[in-house]
């Protein structure tokens, strides 16, 4: 059995170390944080499999050179102890430890903020239950769920949240940070490629902690530029009948929880709906934003996230009328 | 049988006074996370706190109640060590109704200070340790209580009397919790 | 007769033998029975918990359970393995054992033994409760402020787990404070302190941990009570408190806890080795002084649960060092454990298969430990299933398999017959098998970025597979613990040998009957050495004649 234990851990590695997969891994790092991390990791691991290797088959070799099942009744050389033994199994560790310390500082080191400046995107997140709300107050745009940042650039990121503990975690950009009400705690970032990275709360927050993810999308500078642009225009206006009475619905019943203002600074229950179809997701970075999902939501939130704060009773008319509004915020 | 008789290694102190010992580390801990959830959060916000000596009144004469109760605790040790055993019964009867005498005066000051457990953290600090405080002193009251009872009914003698003194250390200890906690609520 | 007489002479009748005898007991033997029977009934249903998270969590979208049941589940079965299964089978284990390797007739305060038995069951039992009043604690075992407050949490669910706590709490405290004055104050003559049973030893250790630690859990949870139920804020961020705080206070009991579970199945396996090995255990004082080491180094690695919570680089680096530091004495005692074996003549009696199967099992545990422990990686590991898995290693393969180390070992003296080797063998096998099933691919979970606590999770993202895997592997402990309750009451229905020294042990509890007399010895015993029956057994051997 302890050689099923070692094929299993040498797939483990295999599959790991490749870091194949679309899994969220800070083992496929897109950050020099997350290489930072994901080389400590690797060197750690190293010499973990080393001192289980060791321990191990010194642990084999005695179960199998010793055994004496039904045993010859002689008892065998009682040994008390060896102080040379004893202590050298001691002091090694104790090196060891200090080697491990020494690791920790230097990547700490590593991974340190650099200091502020003028080219930073200075980013807010904001902790919900159970969403990301982003604010970029120096580009005057909110938005929530997914957040988009230029390639390279050095992002200096805030962190609060308005009700209990969340935690920011997208782990092939960087390590994760707790938010916590009443405390601004600080992070950052720089995305050394451009991708999709997706991530999730790190911090059992409730009922639905599990359907509070966050997806970061990496453009190039040209395209962030155009984000920005699109992202800070205000919200579509309606033309036909139709998207006339969905924004009315919008502006009226929506709007108590939801912001259509793309600069918006009141604190809202709700994600920032000004650009919503600019999203790829939506409820937490759960859901695909597509109007058959969107109608599926709007028709009852609950079967789709349980307990969210969201409860409207809409007629299907009305439903009609808000999609075909909606789906002009891109 | 009589377990204690038989023979076996223990330690040189009573049973009961390890036993105590141990108890006391305890609600030192106990005490000790109290006074940091109370630092922690007088770092947190304004202190609504006056140090105005007239506030002062009735927790300086407590403390001088609870001090003089000292007293009378170890003057009642003393009194069964002489083998004293009406002075001991008077002692403890002194030291408890001080104790009580304490306790009252901490209800009147908590009635009337103004604050309730709801208001902003300081509120809810003040009274849950000085509550637990009280909590104790009313435990070593019912501890002089039931030594006292046991002494009227002889059951002390001049070599034998742990629970007389195990009540006084207890009874100590209220004294030192309460001078801490004094010092933090009340001076600082 | 007057009635009065009638009656109390009807209820000493009553209470002579039978069912109801066992209500009023203070008997050390029997108040550990009770306590290993009781927690051994957690442990099903705990299981159960965990058999229906699995469950959930086989496939992606798993729809079996609601998102409230999940977490409430997730948050009985923490609170339940922790404090209503490991910490009671070893205070069961304490209170049948000690005075017996002491060579004492009782504890010193079998009133109060026998209150914090019934306190525990009765804390249990009223935790459990909830699940029909309004429904169970749902913010997992930790319960992280602000989250616990009532405005987030407004059932009352919450309030029973901090009554429940408040109840255990006290339960264990008496219970160890029990534990340590037997010890100093009970031991048969010529026993000194160095020549304790190292499952003495480390039930001491545990015993003060939990004298020490529990007070802050305490304190912890009366304000968190306060803020519920009398509007108090000291954890409201909004009128002054701190949600940071709860985590300090918490923690500051949660990482000595966390020994507490560890130690006395560490104990345990340093009893069985030794025996099944023939050779006395290696190094007796470093192994001693490393559970010393062990308690006291654990009240200072607290903060390393609140790694993400933006402290300063050198509080995270103090906390860091101290929590590798606490590998070295762990260490030394996994090679003691491989010293004693060495050129020993091993017997692979079931209970030796746990020792040796909690020796592989707590090292990957331990290592997994060190990698949390570096501050940059924990940022990336904490919250995930990497540390699910690191706990189950420890705290499943540790704690739960020196238990039933010593459930196999201790089964013949408490009972008077073994359990059968056959099924305990294939009870071995499996739950190796299936543990490492479960729990090994949580690392490659966490490392792919699931975080723990969900109710479930989307496809796509590579974690099915394992998830998979590990329900089977679920399914496969669920049957090694069918067969151990199959073991079980088969071997109590087969008639007893009453060998008093079944497996040519080293320590007083061999010496008297099994089971003992309620008297425990007939005479209290005197000892020269550590191995007080090895040194009956085999005089010229004798350790006091080596000089040890």
């Amino acid at each position: 059995m302890k050689i099923f234990h070692k094929c299993a851990l040498l797939a483990w590695l295999g599959i790991v170390l490749s870091g194949c997969g679309p899994s969220p891994t800070f083992l496929s790092p897109a950050s020099s944080i997350a290489e930072h991390e994901a080389k400590l990791y690797d060197n750690i691991l190293i010499m973990a499999l080393v001192v289980f290797v060791l321990v191990e088959i010194c642990l084999i070799w005695i179960l199998v050179r010793d055994r004496n099942p039904k045993g010859d009744n002689k008892p065998p050389k009682q040994i008390y102890g060896n102080s040379k033994l004893e202590i050298t199994w001691t002091v090694i560790p104790v090196l060891l430890t200090v080697v491990l310390f020494a690791m920790t500082v230097q990547t700490m080191q590593s991974v340190a903020a650099p200091a502020a400046s003028a080219n930073d995107i200075n980013l807010h997140v904001i902790g919900h239950r159970w969403w990301w709300e982003f604010d970029y107050t120096d580009l005057g745009i909110q938005t929530a769920n997914e957040l988009h940042i230029p390639v390279g650039a050095t992002v200096q990121i805030t962190l609060d949240s308005v009700d209990v503990i969340h935690s920011f975690w997208v782990p092939q950009l960087s390590g994760k940070t707790d938010t916590i009400p009443g405390q601004t705690n600080h992070m950052w970032l720089t995305a050394n490629q451009t991708g999709v990275f997706i991530g999730q709360c790190a911090e059992f927050c409730g009922t639905e902690h599990a359907m509070m993810r966050v997806i970061v999308v990496v453009d190039s500078q040209a395209d962030f530029n155009a984000w920005v642009a699109s992202q800070q225009k205000p919200a579509a206006q309606p033309r036909t009948e139709d998207e006339q009475a969905g924004y009315k619905l919008t502006s009226t019943l929506c709007a108590s929880c939801h912001s259509l203002n793309p600069a918006e600074t009141d604190a809202k229950v709700g994600p920032n709906m000004a650009h919503l179809f600019s999203r790829s997701t939506f409820a937490g970075a759960t859901y695909d934003l597509n109007e058959e999902n969107l109608r599926r939501w709007l028709e009852d939130t609950q079967p789709m996230k349980p307990e969210n704060d969201m409860n409207l009773n809409l007629t299907p008319e009305e439903i009609d009328h808000l999609l075909a509004y909606l789906i002009l915020l891109k | 049988m009589n377990i204690l008789t038989e023979p076996r290694s223990m330690s040189r102190f009573s049973t009961g006074k390890v036993a105590l010992f141990i108890i006391l580390a305890s609600e030192s801990v106990f005490f000790a996370t109290m006074l940091v959830a109370y630092i922690s959060l007088r770092n947190q916000t304004v202190w609504p706190v006056q140090h105005t000596l007239g506030r002062l009144t009735i927790p300086l004469a407590n403390t001088a109640i609870l001090l003089v109760s000292t007293i009378a605790a170890w003057r009642a040790t003393v009194s069964i060590r002489e083998e004293k055993t009406s002075a001991l019964n008077g002692w403890l009867l002194s030291a408890l109704l001080l104790g009580l005498v304490f306790v009252t005066g901490q209800v009147y000051e908590f009635s009337h200070a103004g604050m309730h457990t709801n208001d902003q953290a300081f509120g809810g600090v003040f009274f849950t340790l000085m509550g637990f405080h009280g909590l104790h002193v009313l435990s070593g009251v019912v501890f002089l209580i039931i030594n006292l009872a046991r002494a009227r009914l002889g059951d002390f003698s001049p070599t034998d009397h742990d629970a007389i003194v195990l009540g006084t250390w207890f009874w100590y200890y209220v004294a030192a919790v309460w001078i801490v906690l004094f010092a933090a609520l009340y001076l600082l | 007769m007057t009635v009065q007489t009638q009656i109390i002479s009807k209820m000493r009748e009553a209470t002579q033998g039978g069912f109801l005898s066992w209500t009023v007991t203070v008997d050390h033997k029997r108040i550990g029975i009770l306590y290993l029977l009781s927690a051994s009934l957690f442990f099903l249903v705990g299981g159960f918990e965990a058999l229906l998270m699995r469950i959930q969590l086989a496939q992606p979208d798993g729809k079996f359970l609601s998102p409230d049941m999940y977490n409430q589940i997730f948050t009985m079965h923490g609170t339940t393995m922790i404090f209503l299964v490991v910490m009671p089978l070893a205070a069961g284990f304490g209170n049948y054992l000690i005075p017996l390797m002491i060579g004492a007739r009782d504890m010193a305060f079998p009133k109060l033994n026998a209150l914090s038995y019934w306190t525990f069951l009765f804390g249990g039992v009223f935790m459990y409760s909830s699940f029909i009043f309004g429904g169970a604690p749902n913010d997992g075992w930790f319960s992280y402020a602000p989250l616990t407050e009532k405005l987030y949490s407004p059932t009352h669910g919450m309030d029973f787990w901090i009554m429940g706590i408040l109840l255990l709490g006290f339960a264990t405290t008496i219970g160890s404070i029990n534990f340590i004055v037997t010890v100093i104050q009970l031991r048969a003559p010529g026993l000194t302190l160095t020549r304790l049973p190292l499952f003495v030893w480390t039930m001491t250790v545990t015993s003060f941990l939990a004298v020490f630690s529990l007070p802050s859990l305490t304190t912890a949870v009366l304000l968190l009570f306060l803020d519920r139920q009398l509007g108090a804020h000291f954890y409201n961020v909004g009128q002054g408190g701190s949600a940071l705080l709860w985590q300090h206070l918490f923690w500051f009991f949660g990482h000595p806890e966390v020994y507490i579970l560890i130690l006395p199945a560490m104990g345990i396996v340093s009893e069985v080795i030794p025996v099944f090995s023939g050779k006395p255990l290696f190094g007796y004082p470093a192994v001693v002084f490393s559970a010393i080491a062990i308690g006291f180094l654990g009240f200072t690695v607290w903060a390393h649960h609140m790694f993400a919570t933006g402290m300063p680089s050198a509080t995270l680096l103090f906390f860091a060092a101290d929590s590798f530091l606490i590998g070295v004495p762990t260490g030394v005692k996994i090679f003691a454990w491989l010293a004693t074996m060495w050129k020993g003549k091993l017997r692979f009696a079931t209970p030796m298969l746990f020792a040796v199967g909690f020796v592989a099992m707590f090292l990957i545990g331990g290592l997994d430990g060190i990698h949390l422990a570096v501050v940059p990686v924990d940022w990336q590991l904490t919250d995930t299933y990497y540390v699910v898995s690191h706990l189950h290693y420890v705290l499943f393969g540790g704690a739960i398999f020196g238990i039933f180390s010593g459930v196999y070992y201790w089964f013949p003296k408490i009972t008077g017959r073994r359990l059968q080797e056959g099924l305990g063998k294939w009870h071995f096998w499996l739950m190796f098998i299936g543990m490492n099933l479960v729990f090994m691919p949580m690392h490659i979970l966490g490392v792919e970025g699931m975080p723990r606590r969900i109710y479930t999770y989307g496809a796509g993202r590579g974690w099915e597979i394992w998830n998979f895997i590990e329900t089977i592997g679920a399914l496969i402990i669920t049957v090694s613990v069918l067969i151990f309750v199959v073991n079980f009451f088969a071997s109590l229905r087969k008639e007893a040998n009453n060998e008093a020294d079944p497996w040519d042990g080293f320590t007083l509890e061999w010496k008297t009957a099994s089971p003992p007399p309620v008297y425990n010895f007939a005479e209290i015993p005197s000892v020269r050495g550590r191995r007080p029956l090895w040194d009956e057994k085999h005089p010229d051997l004798a350790d006091w004649k080596v000089g040890k």
